[in-house]
């Protein structure tokens, strides 16, 4: 499986890499007109090849041209089963980045995303809601007008609420977290 | 030995020959101290033949261990622990895994395919049940709240709730974290109190057997 996700993901490469050669004179800022993103977190995509250490971010985002070099970013996510010891977990993500950019290929931006977690349980009560706050800094490299590759960095401060209503000592619990992600944000970029 | 049977199983490009059943015995002079009776189902023709169906019962005398294990469907497994003093004192262990798909080459309990893990033990009138959510294995080092959320032990007497396993981080210079049972009435207890006499207590049975 690991030399499967190696092997797709140097197809990949190769294929954008050969198809960008046509394109390389292309100024990414000024002549790419596309207002639309969708982005995919490359650790989900390629499990096998990086760690994904924060699962609580929502692996597939839009982003829409609001206002000149600031994106809206959104994003969803739902795992949801009726099964008994199964339950639901719903994530939705919002925030804005603002572009700059660095050369021809590539453009850095910084921002902020607020994403709200709710998990429950079906055969049990606990419920768990997070509220996040999540500063980040990325930097794009345009492989073709379509396709980019970005690696965003984030600091995660999380409020969680745990509810155990069964519980005998804390039926409601609260937690602050203040964490750093790695390699897990490297996004895969559509534009179009 | 006085039985043993072996499988040929073919995985990754290879032949290997797989046990499905044995039975052993062991005396000390004319009386009968151990005893092993196993076997094994495995699914063959898979790509990845894993066994399906584990059979076995170890005998000690007096007590008696059963190991039973078993595929319920192509992302469930049962597992069962018995030990029995053959006299009436019968502890028991029982462990449901589900996964999230049945590739089993490729289940990585790390990356989510690990879906929950519920167990129940009995005692007597006691019962420990537990149900672990298998997606906070996803979680590099999470803190104990979100492992007690995440985790659920109770503790069961005559099928009355009377406490719960929680993992607490000890306010001594080490902030070593320990495992509390928390009783009906709020007060708590470090389970080390019953898990150590425990082990001390297994190792004295198994000593006439393998020494220190």
């Amino acid at each position: 499986m690991l030399k499967k996700s190696c092997y797709l993901f140097l197809y990949l490469l190769l294929g954008v890499s050969l198809y960008s050669k046509s394109n390389e004179d292309k100024d990414t800022i000024n002549i790419v007109p596309y207002n639309r993103h969708i982005t995919i977190d490359g650790t989900y995509f390629l499990t096998l090849l990086f760690k994904t250490e924060e699962p609580r971010i929502t692996p597939f985002n839009f982003e829409f041209n609001v206002f000149k070099n600031i994106n809206l970013r959104t994003g969803f996510n739902l795992d949801n089963s009726t099964g008994s010891n199964k339950g639901m977990n719903v994530d939705l993500k919002i925030g804005f980045e603002k572009i700059s950019r660095y050369s021809i290929k590539c453009n850095y931006y910084y921002g902020f995303d607020i994403n709200g977690t709710y998990i429950d349980y079906n055969d049990r009560p606990n419920k768990t809601s997070i509220i996040s706050l999540l500063p980040f800094m990325g930097f794009e490299f345009f492989l073709t007008k379509q396709f980019s590759l970005s690696y965003e960095p984030k600091l995660i401060y999380s409020f969680s609420k745990y509810e155990d209503p069964d519980s005998f000592l804390d039926k409601i619990s609260f937690e602050e977290e203040f964490k750093l992600t790695g390699l897990s944000h490297f996004f895969m970029t559509f534009n179009f | 030995m006085d039985s043993y049977t072996d499988i040929a199983l073919y995985y990754d490009s290879k032949t290997t020959w797989a046990p499905s059943s044995l039975h052993a015995d062991l005396y000390i002079g004319s009386k009968r101290v151990f005893e092993i009776t196993g076997s094994c189902n495995y699914d063959v023709g898979n790509p990845t033949p894993i066994p399906i169906d584990i059979s076995s019962k170890l005998e000690f005398n007096p007590f008696t261990i059963t190991l039973n294990g078993k595929r319920v469907s192509s992302k469930i497994f049962e597992g069962e622990i018995l030990i029995d003093n053959n006299s009436g004192c019968l502890t028991s262990l029982n462990v449901n895994f589900e996964f999230k798909h049945g590739d089993y080459e490729n289940i990585d309990v790390y990356e989510g395919d690990l879906v929950s893990v519920n167990t129940t033990m009995t005692h007597g009138e006691m019962t420990i049940e537990g149900y672990l959510d298998g997606r906070l294995m996803e979680y590099d080092d999470p803190s104990n709240n979100r492992i007690n959320s995440m985790v659920d032990v109770d503790v069961l007497y005559s099928g009355s709730k009377i406490g719960e396993l929680i993992l607490i981080t000890t306010s001594n210079d080490d902030y070593d974290e320990e495992l509390h049972i928390i009783y009906s009435d709020g007060s708590s207890e470090n389970t080390k109190f019953y898990y150590d006499p425990f082990g001390s207590n297994i190792e004295k049975m198994f000593f006439p057997f393998f020494g220190d």
